[in-house]
Parts: C-alpha cells; structure tokens; sequence
C-alpha cells in the first residue's frame, strides 16, 4: 500500500494522475483541480507555458495540498468560448472539481466567468487580461492571477508622461484587446500630462503594411509610439519600424508581447535596445525571482518568461489558496465553494516571481511593481533583458458590483 | 404564377380528395413512419435526461440546439438544394438580439426571445432576397460574404465588448410554473420544447405545398420554371424561415452558456453545421439531427482521448461520405428497411 501511494504520489508530482484510477486510493482525500486551458490555437504556447508552471507549483508541494492530493484534470478549450463552456460544465458536472484555472484567451476567460458564477464553481483565470473579467463580470466564484489590461498601461502610460514624453501615438490592431490597451495606456499617460495625437488602429489580423500608418505617425512628430501588437503581428510592425529608420526619433515602445522572447529570432536583431514594460522578466534579482529561475530551469532546462511566472502564480494561487480554504474549515474542503475564492483573495504572495502580489476587493491580482526593460546582448552574445526601472503598478478599471 | 388547372399528372401539388391516388398512400406510410420515429425519438429524448449525469444533460441541450440550426440548414441544403455558408451569422444574430434585449436593456426573455426569432427572420429574409437570385459557387460564397460581415459587425461593436463578447446573460424566467431554469434539467425541458414546437412547424412546412415546390426546385428548378411556379419567392421565403430557426438556436444559445460573442458567427460555424447535415443526411427530415448528435457526442469523446481529434473527425467524415449513402439517417432507414422486411428482403436479394 504504501509503495502504491509513493508512486501515485510521484505520478501526481510529474501531473500524470489525470489519466490514472483512484480507485485503489479511496480511502485518500483528493482534491480535483482543472487546468483547462486554449492548448491548441493561437495561443497553444502560451497555455503550454502556463501548464509547465502548474507542474512545477504541484511538484514544489509535492502533489498535496493541505492532506489532500490534488488531482489536475487538464482540458482544452481550443481558444473557443463554445469549446470554453463545454469543457467547464465538463469539469464542473462530470469531474466534479472544487476549482479550475488557466486560460489565456480574454473571450473564453469571460464566458468561463459566467459559467463559474452560475454554477458555483471557482475560476482562476490565468491570462485573460479583458478588464470587464473582473470588473463588470466580477463575482465571489471567480479571481484573477495576471492583470488587468488598464493597471499594466495605464501605469506604462504614467511612466513615459513622468520621464518627460509629451506626445505619443498609439498603434494597435482594432479589436477587444488592442482597445482596451489603448484606453489603459490613454488614462495613464493623458492623466500625467502627455497626451496622445494619433490613434491609429489597424484592421485585425488582415493587416501586412503598416507603411501608411508609420507615415501618419511619423507626419504627428509625436515623441514615440505605444504599440499593442502579438505574434506575427509584431514582427512586422517592429521590422517595418526600424525599415522606416525610426528608431531614433520615435521610438517604438509597448508591453511585452511586441517584444516577445518568443519573437526576437524573427525580428532578426532589430529589436536590439528595444525598451518596453513588462510584469516579470528573468533578468530580475530579488530572491524569489531568483529561486523560481533556478527551479523552472532545472525542470525544464531554459529560462521562464513572462507566461511562465503568469502560470505559475495562477498554479500558487490556487493550490494555496484551496490549502488555506480547507485549513480554515478544520481540515476539510468547504461546501461553499466561494470560501475557496475568498481564501484565495487573502493570500498575500509575497514570494512571487513577479514581486509581492495581493489581490484587490474585485478578487484581481495586484503587483507592487513594474518593471522597464531593455533588451541588450548577454554575456553570451545572445540577446537579453536588462531591468532599466522599477515603477508603481496601476489601478484596476472599475465596474466591479460584487453582490 | 398560376398553378396549372390539371393536376392529376404530377404529385408536387395536393391532389383531389375524391381521387383516389396511389401516391397518396405512399404518402401515408411515409407519414406513420414520420410519426413512429418522431414518438420514439421523443420518448428518447424525454427519458433520456433522468438517465443519465448532469454534465451529459448539457450536451443534450446543445445537441437540441445545434439540432434547430441544422433542421434549418437542411431545409437550404436537403430540401431546396442550396449550400449555405453563412447559417452561423443568423445564429449570431438570434444570440445577440437576445443577449442585447435581456441583458443590457433588461426586457424579460421571453421578449428577447420572440424578438430573436422576428429579428432573424426579417435579416434573413432580406439576405435570401439579395442572394438566392445566384446558385451554387456564387451563392455559396454570397451567403459567406454576408456571413463575414455580419461577424465583422459583431467584432465592432463595443457595447456588446467587441470581440470579448459579455456573459451573465439570464435564462428564461419559468417562475410562473415554479421552476428555476438555472437547473441543467429544467432548461433542457424548456430546450426540448421550444425544439419540438419548432420541429413540428418545421415538418407542416415541408409537407405543405410550399415544401414540395421547394423539392421541386431542389430536382430541376428549370422545369419548376416551364411549369409556372415563379421560384425566386419560394427560395427566398425558406431562406428566411431558415434563418429564423438559426436565430432561435442563438437564443438558446446564450442562455444555454450565458455567453456570446463573435466567435458564434464565424464561418467555421456555419461549415460545422453543413458537417452536420451531411453525416446525418441531408435528404431526411431527422438525418440532420442524428448528425447533431453525432457530432457532438463523437467531438465530446474523441477531444478527450486525443488533441488531435479533428484528423479522426476527418477521417469519420470521409467514411460516412463514401459508404453510407444518405448519411446516418440513410443508413438507419437501410437498415430498418431490412429489419421490417426481414425474409423478403433477403430473397429479393438473391
């Protein structure tokens, strides 16, 4: 018996116990957990990012959370809020979990949020940075473990008013995202005393030139440009820039995803000296940061970015929280599933990656800091992050009406 | 336009009472076999739910639900001969009208409910007007064309969060019958019902004399022409009918998720729903049902077993097209056929 429950054991450090039959167990308390997130679809490496972080968060609490052993079930949601819907009712109904995460799109984040509330069932979404999640479809059975898309640029935005930029356009592509993060950007940047002289939104998905909107920009004399472009997007827009011989004299700034670690063989050297936000980089040094470089590299043999240090503070999140949820109710998982969330809301992360996290009252996380960074060529010849400034993280939208 | 005045030489017009016709009784048998399956399947479908676990209670709603969207495609595609890719647009449609009427301007559903079904009907109505003039490739792609504008629309509009979408969108008040559709089983009561109330309009239609003139543009829409029957209204008209009963599959969309947004009417939608039609079987009245059915239950178990199950969907999808003539319900019908028959059967063979 024991030899058993030391394999199992073992199996559920490695997130293999989907697939095996508790039944030989039964007399075990076991906690189901889903991981159900967009694993095939455009988002498929980030999700894989995220689940590594799962594994090594588990693996670190050796497969047990509070007595319990926790049970991933892992889900795909296909980067589609129908898939999204199915699969959670599936978790929910047939699998019977007490709590599932993950997901990095923002349109099945939201559906998962509603179907979360109705049946309630805790939801952590890891990525799924749309404002209204926790905001005007907040609710007890549902957190957050990454950010809102206005508290990382409206804080960006501040940033660049307060280092003495005056005017700034904004390029984005025209849909959900790209507006909410040009709305972000415009409250912190505008309420600093910049001010924003081009809008320019692109045509999602369908855009290849970006030669008449770097004109237009260029025409403004604006003193940089803010972007919020992903993937091959990206690319292009940061490889037409440089073509344009902007570099110079409007810079081409924005969050991580314009400046990817996934994307820079692409970009073929031009995203050199590149400067843009980010909410973790592994060029950080605090000492938790450090530890979690050190653990991840040695699982997985390369360095966690950002989508990691995400998925791993969604991953910590929800095992200590469900570990503080049944030590609060004497050892056993609340009926009341909303305690789960409401433990997991009081947590204070203080050893994140990321920096201290806590959450705020709409049950979304918040970093004490931001993080500047440059991108310049490692010891090693290759390109890395340098951390150039530490700056306050932002506010959350409101809209939040918790009943 | 007017119908010929001798009636007795073909069977797509209602003959005489007092005529006694041999078509007629093939009619009738058709009819008791129509209404033998539609018992049993109701009877199925009535059971099934205390059977079986809340999770599958779900995918019977969606099934039901996808099973409306595909009855209507199938009225286009099996009875009046037209391949729609833009079915998913008046889904959409029918979801967002009841997103917007319930949840953001707060009416009751039952309003938004009725006013999907309008709003569907009238948009597809106007888009069958512009597009049923063409066939085949062109109207395939017409019916694209106004599909894709129709998400663009959708992914534009920000009061319904663009491309996010919204979610908390209520169900269907059943207070009044004191029941809370909040519960999986009770909202699937309320799916089986709008779907059988629909499904039984859906078959009078087919079995009017309107059906059988789209039947007849279906086999030889020149000859339909040379008989006198002016088409064009006649497809104009089942479009539109089916559209509405797309739309009223976005209503219950929503309330099934209590979610919408764009992803509803993309065209990969609308080809999931021709996907439908053709394995259950296009030329039958239920085929696209099974097809339903099929899909949704072999997608809930393949996805579970492997990432890549859409290669296997393929693969399934290649087979039911090249052996089993008629699809599923094609192959059901041989297979009771034999059944009924049993020796007979057998020694016609030989």
């Amino acid at each position: 018996m024991n030899a058993v429950r030391k394999i199992t054991s073992l199996l559920a450090g490695a997130g293999l116990l989907a697939a095996a039959s508790t039944s030989a167990l039964a007399q075990d308390k076991t906690v189901k957990v889903g991981l159900l997130s967009d694993f095939s679809g455009v988002f498929a490496q980030l999700a894989k990012d995220v689940e590594d972080s799962w594994m090594l968060a588990l693996e670190e609490r050796g497969g047990m959370v509070a007595g319990y052993k926790v049970e991933i079930i892992k889900e795909d949601s296909e980067n589609s809020p129908q898939v999204g819907v199915q699969k959670a009712n599936k978790l929910i109904k047939s699998d019977n979990v007490a709590i599932f995460g993950g997901v990095i799109s923002s349109g099945v984040g939201i559906a998962l949020a509603g179907v979360a509330d109705k049946e309630k069932t805790p939801f952590v979404a890891g990525f799924a940075i749309a404002d209204p999640l926790t905001g005007k479809f907040c609710s007890p059975y549902v957190a957050r473990t990454s950010f809102s898309a206005n508290a990382l640029q409206s804080a960006a935005g501040a940033y660049w008013a307060k280092q003495g930029v005056k005017t700034a356009v904004f390029m984005g592509p025209d849909y959900a995202a790209g507006q909410a993060m040009l709305a972000g950007f415009k409250n912190g940047f505008e309420a600093a005393g910049g001010k924003v002289v081009l809008e320019e939104l692109t045509p999602f998905k369908t855009t290849k030139d970006w030669g008449p909107s770097l004109l237009k920009a260029q025409q403004t004399g604006a003193d940089m440009i803010y972007t919020f472009y992903a993937g091959s997007e990206a690319v292009q827009v940061v490889k037409q820039h440089a073509a344009f011989g902007m570099q110079e004299k409007m810079p081409l700034r924005g969050a991580m995803w314009i400046y990817d670690e996934a994307l820079w063989d692409a970009m073929g050297g031009v995203q050199m000296n590149a400067i843009h936000v980010t909410n973790y980089t592994n060029a950080l040094d605090t000492e938790a940061s450090e530890k979690f470089e050190k653990a991840f590299s040695d699982k997985y043999g390369r360095l966690p970015v950002a989508s990691n240090a995400m998925g791993y503070t969604n991953a910590v999140a929800i095992f200590d929280g469900l570990a503080k949820a049944i030590e609060e109710n004497g050892g056993n998982l609340p009926e009341d599933k909303a305690k789960i969330i409401s433990a997991l809301a009081s947590l204070k992360l203080d050893n994140d990656p990321r920096g201290p996290v806590h959450f705020n009252k709409d049950n979304n996380a918040m970093q004490d800091n931001l993080y500047m960074v440059q991108i310049v060529e490692g010891p090693d010849g290759k390109p890395t992050h340098k951390v150039i400034d530490t700056f306050p993280y932002g506010e959350d939208l409101p809209g939040c009406n918790m009943k | 336009m007017e119908n010929t005045k001798d009636e007795s030489w073909h069977p797509l017009v209602e003959g005489d009472e007092s005529r006694h016709d041999p078509l007629d009784e093939v009619a009738n048998a058709d009819h008791r076999k129509f209404l033998i399956t539609a018992l049993i399947g109701l009877v199925v479908l009535i059971a099934l739910p205390f059977m079986v676990g809340d999770y599958y209670v779900s995918l019977l709603s969606e099934i039901l639900i996808f099973g409306l969207l595909v009855s209507g495609v199938n009225l286009l595609l099996g009875y009046t001969g037209l391949v729609s890719l833009g079915h998913a647009s008046f889904m959409g449609l029918g979801a967002y009208a009841t997103a917007v009427i319930a949840a953001l301007l707060g009416y009751p559903v039952w309003i938004a409910m009725l006013a999907s079904i309008l709003i569907s009907l009238l948009i597809a109505y106007g888009v069958g007007l512009l597009s049923v003039r063409t066939k085949g490739v062109q109207f395939l792609l017409i019916t694209l064309a106004f599909g894709q504008m129709f998400h663009a629309i959708a992914e534009k509009t920000r009061v319904t969060g663009g491309d996010d979408g919204m979610t908390n969108i209520p169900r269907i008040d059943l207070g009044f019958i004191g029941l809370d559709a909040d519960h999986d089983r009770v909202f699937y009561f309320f799916v089986l019902f709008c779907f059988v109330v629909a499904m039984a309009i859906l078959r009078r239609i087919v079995e009017s004399p309107f059906g059988r003139v789209l039947v007849g543009i279906r086999e030889n829409e020149k000859r339909m022409l040379a008989m006198g029957y002016s088409t064009f209204p006649y497809k104009a008209l089942a479009f539109g009918i089916s559209g509405m009963l797309a739309g009223l599959a976005g209503s219950l969309w929503v309330q099934h998720s209590f979610f919408v947004n764009p992803h509803i009417m993309t065209w990969e939608m609308s080809g999931e729903a021709l996907l439908m039609v053709i394995i259950g079987g296009s030329q039958s009245f239920f085929g696209p049902l099974l097809g339903a059915a099929f899909y949704v239950l072999a997608k809930d178990l393949l996805s579970e077993i492997t990432e890549a199950y859409l290669m296997f969907f393929g693969l399934i999808f290649v087979l039911v097209v090249a052996f089993f003539h008629g699809g599923l319900a094609g192959f059901a019908g041989k297979v009771s056929e034999r059944f009924t028959r049993g020796k007979s059967g057998g020694e016609e063979r030989q």
